[in-house]
């Protein structure tokens, strides 16, 4: 090394360029034996020990470059001129990403970490950065205590509108917190946390908290040992079995500090409503039927019967609901907290389904002006349900014209054994739809009392769809016919093809057709006079009731879902004859 | 027993079977609470000599062959039982200073080197360490010290070098004993007066540049953790290797030629059958660039030694000697009408230097006249980092 390019600048720097130079040669032993040197040689030059540093941290040395730090920062003196370097590895930890800084932060002593935290807090002037900071520095040092911080976050102004200081409270901070003075503020932070979470389930930009409802749980533990509440009733996973948690919520009532209800029930609700609307997607709550022959399902609990995708969460949700009005106390802190929340998700279709669940059918009844598929099927329950057979059938035709194209399956629930009302969750596709609408005018045209075979004949016609959901209907009629000895039905040719019924009608026709007069074939001119199967005489009739048949079982591969949505459609005039 | 009962009952056994009973006795001897008395360590020394090496008859005369080569490696295998077994490292190390600690004998010497050699092999901890509390006792830089050194060297640096991985990790295992190695080692490579004068193999220069650089606190193990030794024994100072380490990092780059791989100076070196030749991966470091890292690694290891103790981990007079090396070389220079300024080796060197002792007296290791050291550096060659030291330290004074 030519000495005399260095001879103007002091020992310090002259050792500190050897350092680089060798660095700069990709040295890196000898640049650190210079550096080394000359860290011996000038122990408080700061300039020497940043450099040493720097170099340490360039080179990666996570172990050295903590050594190098946490001996500059030993020096009260320092601590100004290492701002910028303090300032980067605060915001290294705020970042989840593994990085230098933030592993060199974990190499250096707790004292060391301290000053360094509690030096970025002091030199940040955005209320934002200064708690995120110190939400950073609690979760370091939790012993200097989180009053602070809360306080801080909840009288930041921008904290009501801007939703960044609710989430650092309530997901960052609130954990950290063991007990809190004051249970008025508590109280807020409880409200804060129930909207918090609330607020972000239904917000589908955001995702990255993986169990809100256990931290929500996790607020309420910490409100309810400081107002010494039931520990059963704090717990995530007790509320898991939410029929025993509901119970347990019930024998709350009536008691004086209504706290304890309040906030659980709140939860409790949310939570419900959330897992409701989350299944519930495309299906609306209709009235269903219940038939005292058949056996009565096992898991009804109550005088309702709420079957269905989301009927289990509807029903938490909506005994919660009730129970937060069941008086006047609690049905006022009820309004005063939903009140602060942002996000009212019991608004959209909930208090419907509640009115609906209730029997008040004025409230459930959609207004006038709504014309569209949901509305229409709403009606028809309703109607159904007050026996207006005229509306519900004309709120069907209105309906028709507007089914989905989702084909979708049969339902399975539409009937359950016993007495009591039934509520179903009815998905909104074009067989489930069609299917419920059959359902009920069978039961409408079996409600009239009729006999007339016009009323079995289309009874006939209906059932074919949810074939055999009304076996036993089937079977009476066929009785009734047998009886008779006579049926008389011009449209069975149209629109009966189901190859069951097929089956059973030639077969009476085979077995008893010397007693059973079936007129049932197309284009038969004189009704009533031509009886086909009249005891042999015209043989010729035998056949052509046969060939008939065969016509019919020909097209059992056609839609049956089709074939009824034209009947309904062209039939209407019969159909409302009938009534 | 009788001192007399008990060479009887020995004399009833042969080889090897005697030598195996022996070193019990011998222990039963030596080993108590109290020192042993005269009588009982002259009893010891017949024994060693009648039973164990069997070079005396019974009388206490000579006896001409001693051991064949099978019955040496069938004691050697005795010795390293025994040791292993021992889990007392006083007994151990008086057993074994006993043994071989009176070393006027090449037989017995040649034995240890053989015994050392086995136990470098095998990574044998408790000879490893008994044998350098030997090379302690015996000092680093002694005829017998150096020869046992040479012996390891010659069968592991240059017959057998496929061994450099279970060699590297002896640092963590046995570290006194690589302390006092490396402090013998030094004693025997870039000796003043050698013409030419010797460089290590690069192979042992790896070695123990591994050593150093990853284990800061080997260089003083030898000297910070005193050996157990028999009561009433006389323990002898480690000597660090710092001061040999200064001198190879200091005079590397007068030797070594930067920019070309040297040659290396040869032994012998017989290709043993189905030795695969390794291949590094890596790139090789060149030896200029081992100096380099060895540099460090002093330098590191020197900061560990920080507030250990009193210092005395490197001789001042053994850093002024430096001046003498140099000196020479410089004359070279001059005769040849090179500007000293200029000669970039000569600059290395004394910039070596400079760390060295700025980093040694900043972390107290140094011990003796250090204004006679500082008054050598004075006298050195023109070089600014030595100026800033000296001017440092001459305040400091």
């Amino acid at each position: 090394m030519p000495a005399t390019v260095n001879d103007f600048v002091t020992d310090g720097d002259y050792l500190i360029i050897r350092a680089k130079l060798a660095q700069s040669e990709n040295n890196i032993y000898s640049a650190k034996a210079w550096m080394l040197t000359a860290k011996t040689l000038f122990p408080t030059n700061f300039k020497i020990q940043f450099e040493a540093y720097l170099m340490e941290k360039q080179s990666g040395n996570v172990q050295e470059a903590a050594e190098c730090f946490s001996s500059l920062l030993m020096s009260r003196q320092n601590v100004s001129k290492l701002l910028p370097e303090i300032l980067s590895i605060a915001n290294a930890l705020k970042s989840n990403e593994p990085s230098f800084l933030s592993q060199m932060f974990d190499n250096i002593c707790p004292d060391m970490q301290l000053t360094i935290l509690k030096t970025s807090v002091e030199n940040s002037d955005d209320t934002m950065e200064h708690c995120r900071l110190l939400v950073l520095l609690l979760k370091k040092f939790p012993q200097l205590g989180v009053d602070s911080l809360v306080k801080t976050l909840i009288n930041a102004d921008k904290f009501f509108y801007d939703n960044r200081y609710a989430r650092l409270l309530v997901v960052e901070t609130l954990p950290l917190l063991s007990s809190l003075e004051s249970p008025r503020l508590l109280q807020r932070l409880m409200v804060k946390a129930i909207d918090f979470y609330n607020s972000y389930m239904y917000d589908e930009t955001e995702n990255d908290i993986t169990d809100p409802w256990q931290r929500l749980y996790g607020v309420l533990d910490l409100l309810g040992r400081q107002l010494g509440w039931d520990t059963y009733l704090v717990n995530y996973s007790n509320s898991l079995n939410k029929e025993t948690y509901f119970q347990k919520l019930l024998s709350l009532r009536g008691h004086e500090d209504c706290r304890e209800l309040l906030y659980c029930g709140v939860t409790f609700f949310l939570r419900s409503l959330y897992e409701q609307k989350s299944l519930k997607g495309n299906h609306i709550l209709v009235e269903a039927l219940s038939d005292p022959d058949q056996p009565p399902s096992k898991r009804r609990k109550g005088d309702i019967e709420v079957t269905g995708i989301s009927a289990h969460q509807f029903q938490a949700a909506a005994n919660a609901y009730e129970l937060l009005n069941s008086n006047e106390l609690i049905a006022r802190e009820f309004m005063k907290l939903v009140s602060q929340l942002q996000v009212k998700p019991w608004t959209e279709g909930f208090t419907d389904e509640i009115a609906l669940y209730r029997g008040r059918y004025e409230d459930a009844t959609p207004p006038a002006t709504l014309n569209n598929l949901s509305a229409n099927i709403i009606r028809v329950s309703i109607n159904f349900a007050q026996k207006k057979y005229s509306l519900c059938i004309e709120a069907i035709l209105a309906a028709l014209p507007q089914l989905p194209a989702v084909e979708g399956i049969l339902e399975t629930d539409l009937i359950v054994g016993g007495k009591h009302r039934h509520l179903h969750f009815l998905p909104l596709t074009k067989v489930a739809i069609m299917h419920y609408f059959c359902t009920l005018l069978i039961r409408i045209l079996l409600s009239t009392g009729s006999n007339a075979d016009l009323t079995y004949g289309h009874i006939l016609v209906l059932m074919q769809l949810g074939w055999p959901q009304e076996e036993a209907i089937f079977i009476q009629i066929l009785d009734i016919i047998k009886q008779k000895g006579v049926f008389h039905y011009h449209l069975f040719s149209t629109y009966i093809i189901h190859i069951d019924f097929l089956e059973e009608l030639s077969f009476i026709w085979n077995e008893q057709g010397k007693n059973v007069a079936l007129d049932i074939l197309p284009n038969s001119q004189h009704l009533g006079q031509r009886r086909i199967g009249t005891r042999g005489a015209d043989k010729g009739v035998k056949e052509d009731f046969k060939q008939a048949m065969k016509a019919q079982v020909a097209r059992c591969n056609e839609s049956i879902l089709n074939l009824i949505i034209q009947f309904i459609t062209t039939e209407r005039s019969y159909l409302l004859q009938v009534l | 027993m009788s001192i007399s009962d008990l060479k009887h009952s020995l004399r009833k056994l042969e080889f090897p079977a005697c030598a195996k009973e022996a070193l019990l006795k011998i222990e039963q001897l030596l080993v108590g609470r109290v020192a042993p008395t005269n009588k009982q360590m002259d009893a010891a020394m017949e024994i060693v000599s009648e039973f164990v090496f069997c070079e005396a008859d019974r009388r206490g005369g000579r006896r001409g062959g001693g051991l064949n080569p099978l019955q040496e490696l069938q004691l050697i295998d005795i010795i390293c039982d025994y040791l292993s077994a021992c889990n007392n490292e006083t007994t151990k190390n008086t057993i074994f200073l006993s043994l071989f600690g009176g070393m006027e004998n090449q037989r017995k010497l040649k034995i240890l080197c053989i015994l050392a050699s086995m136990a470098v092999s095998a990574s044998s901890t408790p000879v490893l360490l008994a044998v350098g509390v030997w090379l302690q006792q015996m000092g680093c830089s002694s005829p017998q010290s150096l020869q046992l050194i040479e012996s390891i060297i010659r069968d592991h640096f240059y017959l057998n070098t496929t061994n450099q991985v279970a060699l590297q990790s002896l640092a963590g295992t046995a570290p006194q004993f690589v302390s006092n190695f490396i402090t013998s080692v030094t004693e025997l490579y870039m000796i003043d007066g050698q013409n030419p004068i010797k460089l290590p193999p690069k192979n042992l220069l790896e070695v123990i540049t591994l050593w150093v650089y990853t284990t800061p606190t080997l260089c003083t193990s030898a000297h910070l953790n005193a050996a157990a030794l028999p009561n009433g024994a006389i323990p002898m100072a480690a000597v660090t290797p710092f001061a040999g380490l200064v001198r190879w990092c200091a005079l590397a780059p007068l030797y070594i030629d930067r920019d070309a791989e040297m040659v290396e100076v040869q032994v012998k070196k017989i290709k043993l059958e189905g030795e695969k030749s390794l291949k590094s991966t890596t790139k090789a470091q060149t030896e200029w660039e081992l100096y380099m890292q060895l540099q460090l690694g002093v330098l590191q290891s020197m900061r560990a030694w920080r507030r250990r103790g009193p210092p005395a981990a490197l001789n001042a007079q053994r850093i002024a000697a430096l001046t003498h090396p140099i000196r020479e070389y410089t004359q070279r220079l001059k005769d040849r009408g090179c500007d000293i300024i200029q000669d970039d080796s000569l600059q290395e060197s004394l910039d070596r230097i400079g760390q060295a002792v700025q980093v040694a007296l900043a972390s107290g290791c140094v011990y003796g006249n250090i204004n006679h050291l500082l008054a050598a550096l004075d006298s050195l060659p023109e070089n600014r980092l030595l100026k800033i030291v000296v001017k440092a330290h001459q305040q400091a004074i």
